[in-house]
Parts: structure tokens; sequence; C-alpha cells
């Protein structure tokens, strides 16, 4: 069984309800989540992340708004069946995870130079 | 040996002699029970995962930091009340319910106050139910276990000691649900290796109080029949037969779990 883990890190500029946003759409787009899967409920999200209810509630929310979970009452929140038109969303996807990526490492003091030097021997070329 | 050893000398000096050897080990070694690699030894051995399980074993134990003290304080006590319970100061039912209450109160105050005090959490996308650790017939042994004692309540020098393995069991009860609904340890650095442990670890805290609530009632239903002799009535011996089977369902669900126990790393190779 394969195990998604989701992450907050404080140490990013993108707020943590942001975070928890583009990463359970990330794993949507991934497959990880199939279509009708179960989400953990908010107060269990909450908890094991260490943010306020809110936090999550509010990218859930979100979330919800853009097609891609459908809250069922009981049954709690899941991934929708039918997922949004997603080609234009997997590449903001994209960009979002790269800007959040150079946003961290120059906060660790590495320059745009090292980053993309590091990048190009890590990212196999064709 | 005649029928007054067996009836007082024995459940004296049995009940005694264990608490202290208990609390020697309590003092002597803590870590026996806050060391989360013990429960990994099969896995620690492996010479492809085991570094990494290690790694997070090791970050674990040091986010939880379980202190130590209060397994010391238990161990003394233990010694002091099997020392009052083997020279016949204390009733063996009475110190047998003091010390299953400390027990209880120990192991509350250890796992609940356990946070993720890590700045860095993570979290699995995965719901988590009362009934992923335990079943729910593991809860209702526990329930159906923690009322046996109550035919007991009116038994003049018994009345306390069940009012109190009563207490004790529903507390443990409380305890077990309390630790399922806890936060997940997770840090996100080794996440199928994090998933294996945080599974584990968090079945071991339910199941432990939970099979504590079925198996302290029965010791004591066992001391109490035997108190009577042949005078327990029929509803006191029905609840040492229930109490006996409620105990027997959760140590043959902890078997199975053993016996059953998949190698984690089948599990890892599949992620």
């Amino acid at each position: 069984m394969s195990e998604t883990l989701i992450a907050v890190d404080p140490e990013l500029q993108t707020p943590p309800y942001q975070q928890i946003f583009e990463q359970i759409r990330a794993a949507i787009e991934r497959g990880v989540l199939p279509a009708d899967a179960a989400l953990p409920t908010v107060r269990q999200l909450a908890g094991d992340l260490g943010v306020a209810p809110n936090t999550v509630a509010r990218a859930y929310a979100d979330l919800q708004t853009e097609g891609w979970l459908v809250s069922e009452g009981r049954r709690g929140t899941r991934v929708a069946d039918r997922l949004p038109a997603n080609r234009r969303s997997r590449t903001n996807a994209l960009a979002d995870a790269v800007m959040r990526f150079v946003q961290s490492m120059s906060h660790r003091g590495y320059t745009g130079a090292e980053i993309l030097e590091a990048v190009q021997r890590t990212v196999p070329r064709g | 040996m005649n029928h007054a050893f067996w009836a007082h000398d024995f459940p004296r000096l049995y009940i005694g002699i264990f608490e202290i050897c208990f609390g020697i080990v309590l003092i002597a070694s803590p870590q026996y029970f806050t060391n989360l690699q013990r429960r990994f030894r099969r896995e620690l051995k492996d010479p492809v995962l085991g570094s990494r399980f290690l790694s997070v074993l090791q970050r674990r134990q040091s986010i939880e930091a379980l202190p130590l003290m209060p397994w010391r304080v238990m161990g003394l006590f233990g010694i002091i009340l099997g020392y009052l319970t083997a020279f016949a100061f204390v009733t063996p039912v009475v110190s047998y319910a003091l010390f299953c209450f400390a027990l209880s109160a120990l192991t509350c105050v250890v796992f609940l106050r356990m946070r993720n005090r890590s700045e860095r959490r993570a979290a699995m996308l995965t719901p988590r139910t009362a009934t992923d650790t335990a079943p729910w017939w593991l809860y209702a042994a526990a329930v159906v276990s923690a009322m046996t004692p109550l035919p007991f309540l009116n038994v003049t020098g018994l009345s306390a000691p069940a009012a109190v393995v009563a207490l004790v069991s529903a507390f443990s009860i409380v305890a077990a649900a309390t630790v399922n609904g806890m936060a997940a340890i997770l840090t996100g650095d080794d996440a199928a290796i994090e998933a294996i442990v945080e599974r584990r670890m968090r079945t071991v805290r339910v199941a432990t109080p939970l099979i504590l609530a079925t198996a302290v009632p029965v010791v004591f239903l066992a001391m109490g029949t035997s108190f009577l002799r042949g005078n327990a009535s029929v509803l006191q011996n029905w609840a040492f037969a229930v109490s006996f089977g409620a105990c027997f369902v959760s140590f043959a669900w902890l078997a199975a779990c053993i016996a059953r126990k998949q190698f984690a790393r089948d599990r890892v190779l599949v992620v």
C-alpha cells in the first residue's frame, strides 16, 4: 500500500492552507489519490500537521470549489469522481512547486546559479 | 501445605513478590518500556532497510522524549507496596488494586502527554477510525470486563478494591480510545518507514491499555472468589467466568496479531 504524506513547512512564505491545497491537488493529479478515495477529517489532518482546523478547512473548501474534492456528509470528504480538466492545473502545479523550491533554497542561502546547476545535474535529459 | 497457606499466605507472597520484582525491573531499566527499537528488532537486522528503520526510530524517540522518572517512581511504589503486602501490612486484594491504579495512571501520564514536538510535521492522507488499531469487539470485551468487579461491591473487605479495579479498567479503556485519537508523529523524511512505525506503535499503545482493562479484573475476581471460598453467589461466579472469557479473547487477539505480523520489509518494497 502506498503512503501519501503531506507536510507543512513553516519556513516557506506560502501560507499553510495553500501548501496543503497544492499537495493534495498534486496527489490527485498524479493518481496517488484515486477517485472516491476518502480523505482524513479536518480535525485529524489539522492535529497531525499541527495547524489550526480552520487552515485545513480552508484548503478543503478551496479544493471543493475547484472540483477536486466532494463533501458527502457522513461519508466525509472524498476525491471527486470526475476531476476538472487539468492540463492547465498540471502546468500550474509544476510552476508552483518550482517556485516554492526556489524560494526555500534562496532562504537557505543558495544562489540562483547554484540551484540551477544542481537541478541540471539531477534532472535526466531527454 | 494446608488450605490456609493457599487461601491466605500464597496470594500475599505471590502479589508481594511480583510487585517487588516489577518495581526492581522498572527502576533498573525504565528505558525497556520507552525504547522503540525493541518493537522493530527484526527490521533493524535487515541489511537493506535496517539503517532506515534505525534513523526513523531514533528521530521518533527524540521527538517523543518520553520521561524515565515516572517509571522509576512507579518502581519505588511497587517495591514499597510489595514489601507491605508480603509482610501482611496490606491485604493482597487492596495491594493489587492500588498497584493497578498506579500502573494505569502511569500509562496515561506517559502516553497522553506525548506530542509531536518536531518543527516539520507531516500527515498521512488516509482517514483514521477507532477500529484501525483494535477491533470493536476488543473494546466491547474491555467494557464488559470493567463491569465484572461490580458484584463484589457489597462484600466486606472487597468493596473498595472492587470499585478501584472497575475504575482502573474503565480508565484504561478511555486511555486507549484517547491514544487512538492522538495526532500522528510523522516528519515526512522517510514516508514508507515512518508510516509502518506509526501504525505499529499506535496499535501497541492502544492494545496495551485495552488488554490491561481485561487482565486487571480477572486477577481481582480470582482473588475475590478465592476470598469467598465456596460462598460466592451465582452472579459473582458468572462475573468471574465472563471476565476470564474477556481476558482470554483479548490475549487471543494479541497472539493472532503477533502471529500474522507481516515483516515490514515486504510492505516497504511494495511502496
